[in-house]
């Protein structure tokens, strides 16, 4: 019964050493898994739902995959986990088989403390992950929605479900692994300290040989990145992440002999266990080369999806609201639901916009009026707005109404305003900074030398890259069709503040679905941009996490796992006179050069990587400064760097922590005199 | 530093375990380690050699008595004294020489040095010396998984003395060795012994390597119990004839007879 009576005490706190690092890591499973399967019930996700169901369903047909993907990847991390924690507990199954314990029932007992271990990591991991779901979907509502969605406190039983049976079966898979590696050691030799297979170090040649090929490949990868990528060359992508790969493989698997030339080079004149970490370094590289080239790797996709995933999340700019609801048709059912008592107490204005094709005769150089100052491309107009109708719905928005003279015209545009290109939106401005002059109805027209880009209509209904906002009497010589395009509504803005912006959109929004009538809302365009941030943002933020943990988890174990096989060493060196600071030093030093190796490699590909994607997959918003984006996936590259930091002294800790045991037990009785 | 008895062991007593599990391992032991002595610990298994030799060595602490190194009392030790104690002050060699396997021999032997503060390449005339008289300069460079076993030991051993310590101790230092191995290293440390003037204390099972010695002590359940003394240019091989005489009524149990 001794065995029953222990066996939660043992899961729950195992024997001695330090077992923070392996219940974080479980914890991390479990708030991975939570986090992801309860992402439709996030506020952003629920907002979107009603008003992009499409778009959302088709990212939550993705979830699936996603978990997929993460229960493979959590398997390696909780895998490492237990590997360690079986290497810390060696010794207790060789006694228990050398007392006569059955190898079935040992292996019974293992898989009976994974189950109360999963429990614990769930009791611990769920509220942690309520607690952070809650945060993020309160923090998103408030930066992503602009404060316009409602918080709902969100506990989805489904998510809650499904996390318990990935973590416990990706738990239970490690396990069986760990039994199998138990089956085919004697128990006698379990009894001993792990021992590290005697390795070759490979030749100076060959190593020199594969750094230099690895650096050469990396660099490769680096130009393509920058010059290639941005033109969609073919064949540019598959080179990169081949070259990529590659590179890094090689460049991990020549580090080792390098560190070798380097020590009877350098280390060799100093003092103290220099010569030693050198050594160890050289050993932990030359032996975990691939380990460490897929950790560095899954720190570069991670360092690249968080700088990438908060920049576009945070940069996103949602359209500027300039009009709440467009309605289309008969103007005097247009007339009959404004005057609903329910729509016409929150109005504030209502006025019809007049738009239109431009009549191309009364323009003659029409083709080409705006010539851009490279003198070769030039730019067209097609549409035409009535002055009134614009200065009614800049006066709804708080700003200025724009006079124009009957010789004078504003241009604009509202695909730059948008997603679209900065650069044109830019150029476009310099062009007209100039002073450009046309013709119109045979009369000398100045354009005024600002570009307007406040939406004439609530969504997409028509999309205009560029129109002329010429005095009412222009217009009508100008417009093909006569009566007003739309009417505009704005509502009021102590109704906006009472009921927030989704609300009082959302409720004036059913009183026009009743009616019949067509129309755009403000909503849908915070939607498709909500949601375009949120896909990108949100996901490749949650991916770069997710991988972020797992490679600092595979490092850090395998440090840790390395480490004990190192105790005979640590042993030796503490009866040739190194005081328990000299090797706690030793440890913190290997600790270091092991991350920085794997870090600057990454870091270094990571930049890279994040100026490509910026260069060719996805154009920077017109009107957020770049540097404002590169701050951001700046400052999380920093986040992440320091991460890491507090990473490698959790591992620091974990490692000074066993090395103080290993003293105390080789020191056992002398605690307290020497 | 010079003083005649480099090691006063005074009424040294070791328990393991309280109460009924206690079990007495050193039960007074008291002798002298004199400079330039190679001194032999002889005694049965479970007698209580590598108990005695870890007090020395500090790996263990003594339940009472006293440890004089040069007259100064080593449990007084501590922090920066203690480890310059282990690394400088006494040199260790095991059975299992415990080197360290991803250091080069070379490197191996700088570490108890650079230790303390004396780089590789200051001490390399003095580690390639060594090395001579123990015939492994062609070995400096290589990692303890291409040397033989006698190659480690004479490798640990050159670790142990590059320090010059007051005092080697070596606890069963030819058990992982074959006739021709343990011969070699023993020559070696007699002769290191006999010309530097390095004390020696060995602990040994072996009669043969005992008669290297030039003292030998003989403890049993704890206790000292024997001491032979090689007389003054008495051949290895008469001395080697009064050990096994000795071991085999050790063996015998007839402890008082001698
Ligand atoms: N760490 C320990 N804990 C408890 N008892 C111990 C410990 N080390 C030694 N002993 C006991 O102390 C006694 C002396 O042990 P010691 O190792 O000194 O013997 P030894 O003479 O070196 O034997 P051998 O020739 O086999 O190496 C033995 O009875 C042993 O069981
Ligand atoms: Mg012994």
């Amino acid at each position: 019964m001794f065995f029953k009576k222990n066996a939660f005490r043992k899961a729950a706190v195992g024997t001695g050493g330090d077992n923070s690092l392996f219940f974080t890591s479980l914890t991390v499973a479990v708030v991975a898994f939570y986090f992801l399967l309860s992402l439709g019930e996030m506020d952003v996700m629920r907002f979107l739902a009603e008003i992009e169901s499409d778009a959302v369903n088709k990212v939550l047909m993705l979830l699936p995959i996603v978990y997929a993907f993460s229960l493979f990847l959590m398997f390696f991390l909780v895998l490492f986990a237990y590997k360690y924690r079986a290497q810390t507990r060696r010794r207790e199954f060789g006694i228990y088989l050398l007392m006569g314990m059955s190898r079935s029932r040992l292996f019974l007992r293992l898989f009976g403390e994974t189950v109360i271990s999963s429990i614990i990591s769930l009791l611990i991991g769920i509220p942690v992950s309520l607690f952070l779901t809650e945060t993020i979907s309160l923090a998103t509502a408030r930066f992503a929605g602009m404060g316009i969605i409602e918080h709902r406190f969100a506990f989805s039983p489904y998510a809650l479900i499904l996390t318990a049976v990935g973590v416990t079966a990706v738990q239970l898979l490690s396990t069986a692994a760990t039994c199998i590696s138990l089956a085919d050691t004697e128990p006698a030799a379990l009894l001993q300290p792990p021992v590290r297979k005697n390795q070759k170090i490979p030749s100076r040649r060959e190593s020199t040989v594969c750094f230099i090929c690895g650096i050469l490949l990396l660099c490769a990868a680096y130009v393509n990145g920058l010059f290639f990528l941005p033109k969609i060359e073919f064949g540019a992508t598959e080179l990169l992440v081949v070259s990529g790969v590659c590179g890094t493989f090689l460049v991990f698997r020549g580090l080792g002999g390098i560190i070798g030339k380097r020590i009877s080079k350098k280390t060799f004149s100093k003092t103290g266990l220099a010569v030693f970490n050198a050594r160890q370094l050289q050993e932990n590289v030359t032996g975990q080369h691939k380990n460490l080239a897929i950790a560095s790797l899954l720190l570069l996709a991670s360092f690249a999806s968080l700088s990438y995933g908060a920049s576009v999340g945070l940069t996103q700019k949602t359209e500027k609201r300039s009009v709440d609801f467009s309605l289309f048709g008969d103007e005097a059912a247009v007339e009959s639901v404004l005057n609903e008592p329910e729509l016409k107490s929150v109005t504030k204005t209502s006025y019809d916009m007049y738009l239109s094709q431009i009549r191309r005769d009364r323009i003659p150089d029409y083709s080409d009026f705006l010539k851009f100052y490279d003198g070769q491309s030039s730019w067209f107009c097609e549409y035409v707005i009535a002055l009134s109708s614009y200065n009614a719905l800049r006066t709804a928005m708080g700003k200025q109404p724009l006079a124009l003279k009957e010789n004078e015209a504003a241009m604009y545009s509202d695909l730059v305003g948008e997603r679209g290109n900065s650069t044109l939106g830019n150029d476009i401005e310099k062009v007209l900074e100039k002073g450009v002059n046309i013709v119109v109805n045979g009369k000398n027209t100045a354009l005024l030398p600002e570009l307007f880009c406040d939406k004439a209509v609530a969504d997409r209904s028509i999309t205009l890259f560029s129109a002329l906002v010429v005095p009412d009497s222009v217009y009508f010589s100008l417009a093909f069709n006569n009566r007003p395009f739309c009417k505009n509504i704005s509502l009021k803005d102590d109704t906006v503040n009472a009921k927030g912006l989704m609300n009082a959109i959302y409720d004036a929004e059913s009183i026009i679905k009743k009616s019949g009538l067509e129309y755009d809302s403000y909503l849908s365009g915070i939607g498709r941009n909500l949601f375009y941030s949120v896909t990108t943002g949100y996901l490749s933020v949650y991916i770069g996490v997710l991988f972020l943990l797992i490679s600092n988890t595979v490092i850090g174990m395998k440090y840790l796992i390395m480490q004990r096989e190192s105790r005979q060493r640590y042993v030796t060196l503490s009866r040739l006179g190194a005081s328990a600071d000299d090797i706690i030093g030793s440890v913190a030093t290997q600790i270091n050069g092991y991350f920085t190796l794997v870090l600057s490699v990454s870091v270094i590909s990571g930049v890279f990587a994040v100026i490509s994607v910026f260069s060719s997959f996805s154009k920077i918003p017109f009107g957020v400064p770049a540097g404002a984006v590169f701050a951001i996936s700046a400052a999380a590259g920093a986040a992440f760097v320091l991460f890491e930091c507090l990473y490698t002294y959790v591992v620091k800790r974990t490692a000074k922590h066993e090395i103080t045991a290993l003293y105390d037990e080789n020191n056992a009785e002398q605690s307290g005199k020497y | 530093m010079t003083c005649e008895k480099v090691l006063q062991i005074i009424d040294l007593k070791k328990t393991y375990g309280k109460g009924d599990a206690a079990s007495h391992a050193l039960c007074g032991v008291t002798f002298d380690v004199l400079r330039g002595e190679f001194l032999g610990i002889m005694g049965a298994s479970g007698s209580g050699k590598s108990t005695l030799l870890n007090c020395i060595a500090t790996a263990t602490v003594p339940t009472s008595g006293k440890i004089l190194l040069c007259g100064k009392d080593i449990s007084t030790l501590s922090g920066k004294e203690l480890a310059e104690y282990r690394g400088k002050r006494i040199g260790y060699l095991f059975q299992q020489f415990e080197l360290l396997d991803n250091l080069t021999a070379r490197e191996n032997i700088a570490l108890p040095l650079s230790l303390h503060g004396r780089s590789a390449a200051d001490a390399n005339g003095d580690i390639e010396a060594l090395a001579k008289e123990f015939g492994i300069t062609d070995d400096l460079d290589k990692f303890p998984s291409e040397l033989s076993g006698g190659q480690k030991q004479r490798t640990a051993a050159v670790r142990a003395l590059i320090t010059s310590p007051d005092i080697l101790l070596a606890d069963e230092p030819t058990g992982a060795l074959d006739s021709k191995n343990s011969k070699i290293l023993l020559d070696k440390l007699a002769f290191v012994n006999r010309e530097h003037g390095v004390t020696v204390t060995a602990v040994t099972h072996d009669a043969a390597a005992a008669a290297y010695c030039s003292r030998i002590l003989f403890i049993r359940d704890g206790k000292l119990f024997h001491e032979l003394r090689r007389g003054e240019g008495e051949a290895r091989d008469s001395f080697f004839a009064r050990i096994t005489a000795v071991t085999a009524q050790m063996g015998g149990g007839s402890a008082n007879v001698l």
